[in-house]
């Protein structure tokens, strides 16, 4: 038995084990065993009722569809919005300033929205920035002579300020990405282009931006995969409300397990919010790939 | 070699007076400083017509001897305890658990933050060693569902909120406490005496297993130290009410009148306050207001009736209270940002727990600490009805040292340590004999008078099964209604069909029964043969 020789050919069966073994038991074995229980009548401390897609129906079709719908248009807003928001302003900012962002202190201040903790950014634009009567943002506007706003405290407005959270937060997180594309892109066709009597808005549509696309691409799968993620940002803000106006299907899953203990029901919303992120990262990476 | 010296007999006698002398003195200075317990013999003389002689044994520790001689006449001795009794005093083992550790799980509130720095009185009495788990509240819900779902036994103490106790309860997920309080190696009964605590904050964990019914039968867990709350009485500003000259309102369609009399005379302030946003607790005021209606959220039956006249009264005047004079988005607001707002000198009425006493009338903390009066909650057209609320605490019935975690329980929740808690502003007590005490009618001055005619008329929060849902639902529809985007009607009529069906789903309507009747020591109100969703 050539020992050295079997070790030798499969010893990397023992360097991917531990990684491999935490991957199975924190990300394959969960979502299977979310679809398991989704497919069970479980309310908390009873005994799980196998019942077939029936938790799936009343999701769709059934008694729960009227909420579940709601929580749908809600998350499909908040991504939309929230993701073309991120994308224009950051690349925007990153084309006007890249040049900069090199700078450590830039680079310093571009960080600091990602690195404070999201509850303690929910606290600080929930009660200091958003508040209706302390707030700052009505303060400066009525230095202007503007009417006041009730920001994420009505239900009118709640679902746009959640938005400018998410903005604020993740924006920089774009400029520093797109950035460094900008700073490795090619030097010879820009130049070519230059010589050859191109305007800078020519040079930015019909070179940076064309081949910058698979970036652009990256970036806009890796933003609508977290946003449909958002939750720290609405539970320290306005907890899903006022009424649902901000319930994401994230919230409402959270809610339907934790809140009103029926894991069946709260399970089978995971599942769905599961698939409908898989789809979405296998389309963008399709288009990535065709691209 | 020195010759042994010889000691006279009278030298002997004197040494041996001053021996018991010194041991008098000793015993003396003893008793002075550990003064004992003030006990009190009671004699009682009864007439019994037989002649024989008859040995009873009181279910208390106190052993009743009664001798009857061929006359008529019996003499009872009693011995009566102090109403806060020293440790001492309870005839139990404190060390039978000497050695072992234990862990607690409960929130950051003031309460446990005092239980955890006077758990090394515990240790010196008991030998027992107490692990602290303090977490935010949210963090605490979740935990606390999962590892009693999981049966873990993790924590050997845990704490229960008041609107999930009959979950756990019910779920087996609490070691009943009865069978302690029954077992007199680990309860004195005279010592601990239940009876001293609140009737209302007892029946939270009261459970009669023969029918299912909460509120009633065999006490499953102990009401937990310093945790009472009425929910809700009402504060108010003193210094405005007084400015305007407006009476202290005893009605609610005073108070709404007061609050336009403020809102016209002084723009510049929020008339009234109070929680509105979805979740935190937020159902106990409409809740309570509808009790003042003369409602309820479910029959005798448990068919929800939030459809009905006085609930949708109730309902639309809470609606329009926060709509009409509370703070702009008053559909966010929950305990804390409503307490913060009061607190800042916002607002002139304040509806929520009687619990923040303490800190609004804490100079440190409160802007208007020596501006704030409080008063019971305002009566509707059928009276006054409140919120009585309290944890629970109860060994885990997985854990392994469960005898340690009920002596760590009655350590606790002792007429002793909860007068102490109080006493240094920590919690509110849940027992009578603390309300009375000298010390603790100077500290929380006002409160005390809220407290006690609440109790009269207090109710507990509907021992359900699917509480978190019943909240949820109701506080979503009510957050919508002062928001704006619905009508308080429309938000009682949405609850109560979607009530409807969860308490469907929860088995609430099976047939044989599943759960007992609904009784929350208030007004129940009888199923109707004509009830609509």
């Amino acid at each position: 038995m050539n020992w050295k020789r079997f070790l030798n050919r499969y010893s990397f069966i023992f360097y991917l084990l531990p990684s491999s073994l935490l991957l199975f038991f924190m990300l394959i074995y969960p979502i299977f065993w979310n679809f398991y229980i989704s497919l069970h009548k479980y309310i908390v401390g009873d005994n799980p009722t196998f019942i077939g897609l029936t938790n799936y129906y009343d999701i769709f079709l059934g008694t729960l569809s009227k909420n579940f719908w709601y929580s749908v248009y809600i998350t499909i807003i908040l991504t939309i919005l929230t993701v073309i928001l991120q994308l224009a302003i950051g690349i925007g900012t990153a084309l006007l300033i890249h040049d900069k962002t090199q700078s450590k202190i830039i680079r310093s201040v571009l960080l600091l929205p990602m690195i404070v903790a999201p509850v303690v950014n929910g606290v600080i634009w929930g009660y200091f920035i958003y508040h209706p009567s302390f707030g700052v943002l009505n303060y400066v506007l009525s230095l202007f002579g503007l009417e006041p706003h009730l920001w994420t405290y009505s239900a009118q407005e709640a679902l746009p300020s959640v938005i400018a959270i998410l903005v604020w937060q993740w924006t920089p997180f774009v400029i520093l990405l797109f950035s460094s594309g900008l700073e490795a892109l090619p030097k010879a066709p820009v130049e070519a282009a230059i010589v050859d009597g191109a305007s800078s808005w020519q040079i930015l549509f019909y070179i940076k931006l064309p081949l910058l696309k698979s970036l652009i691409l990256s970036i806009l799968v890796l933003r609508i995969t977290d946003t449909l993620r958002a939750f720290d940002i609405i539970m320290a803000t306005t907890l899903g409300g006022p009424g649902r106006a901000t319930e994401i299907l994230n919230i409402m899953a959270y809610k339907t397990a934790f809140v009103h203990l029926n894991m069946g029901v709260g399970c089978t919303l995971g599942t769905i919010l599961f698939f409908i992120s898989l789809i979405s990262t296998i389309l963008m990476l399709y288009v990535i790939k065709v691209e | 070699m020195s010759e042994p010296k010889k000691v006279d007999r009278r030298k002997f006698i004197y040494a041996g007076l001053g021996a018991v002398a010194l041991i008098a003195i000793g015993a003396a200075a003893y008793v002075a400083m550990n003064p004992p317990v003030v006990t009190q013999t009671v004699t009682t003389s009864t007439t019994v017509p037989t002649t024989s002689v008859v040995t009873t044994t009181v279910p208390t520790t106190s052993v009743v001897t009664t001798t009857v001689p061929t006359t008529s006449v019996v003499t009872t001795t009693t011995e009566i305890l102090p109403p806060i009794p020293d440790f001492n005093l309870a005839k139990i083992d404190w060390k039978q658990c000497a050695g072992t550790e234990i862990s607690y799980i409960s929130t950051t509130a003031a309460r446990n933050q005092y239980l955890s720095k006077r758990s090394k009185d515990f240790e010196e009495l008991t030998g027992i060693k107490v692990k602290f788990d303090l977490l935010a509240e949210r963090e605490f819900d979740d935990k606390t569902f999962v590892i009693a779902q999981s049966g873990s036994g993790t924590y050997d103490v845990i704490t229960i909120k008041p609107a999930n106790q009959s979950t756990f309860i019910m779920r087996k997920w609490v070691d009943p406490t009865y069978k302690y309080l029954e077992d007199s190696k680990l309860c004195d009964q005279k010592w601990y005496n239940i009876s001293d605590f609140f009737p209302g904050a007892l029946m939270y964990g009261q459970f009669d297993e023969s029918t299912n019914t909460f509120g009633t039968g065999k006490q499953h867990t102990i009401p937990m130290t310093g945790a009472l709350e009425m929910l809700p009485i009402l504060y108010y500003r003193t210094d405005i009410l007084k400015e305007l000259d407006i009476k202290l309102p005893q009605t609610f369609d005073e108070l709404e009148q007061a609050c336009k009399i403020i809102k016209q005379k002084k723009p510049d302030i929020v008339p009234f306050v109070t929680r509105g946003c979805r979740m935190a607790g937020t159902w106990n005021i409409p809740l309570a207001m509808i009790g003042c209606y003369g409602g309820n959220i479910f029959d005798e039956e448990w068919y929800p009736i939030l459809n009905r006249p006085e609930a949708i009264e109730a309902v639309e005047k809470y609606v329009t209270l926060m709509k009409d004079y509370g703070p702009p988005g008053a559909a966010t607001y929950d305990n804390t940002k409503a307490r913060q707002f009061f607190m800042s000198g916002n607002a002139v009425f304040y509806l929520d727990s009687s619990l923040y006493w303490g800190t609004m009338t804490d100079p440190t903390q409160s802007k208007v600490a020596d501006k704030i009066g409080v008063t019971e909650i305002p009566a509707g057209p059928k009276g006054r009805k409140t919120n009585f609320l309290t944890w629970g605490m109860a060994p885990d019935p997985n854990a392994k040292n469960r005898k340690a975690a009920w002596l760590f329980i009655m350590w606790a929740t002792s007429a002793k340590i909860e007068y102490e808690t109080m006493a240094a502003g920590s919690g509110v007590s849940c027992r009578r004999s603390t309300h009375k005490e000298k010390v603790i009618q100077e500290k929380w001055g006002p409160l005390i008078d809220v407290h006690v005619a609440s109790e009269k008329y207090a109710q507990i929060l509907p021992p359900v099964i699917i509480g978190g849902t019943v909240q949820d639902i109701f506080s979503t529809y009510t957050s919508s209604a002062i928001d704006g985007q619905m009508s308080a009607k429309e938000a009682c009529l949405r609850s109560n069909e979607e009530l409807y069906k969860a308490m469907k789903e929860a088995g609430y309507y099976d047939e044989p029964k599943k759960y007992g009747k609904y009784y929350n020591g208030g007004n129940v109100i009888p199923h109707s043969s004509d009830w609509k969703p």
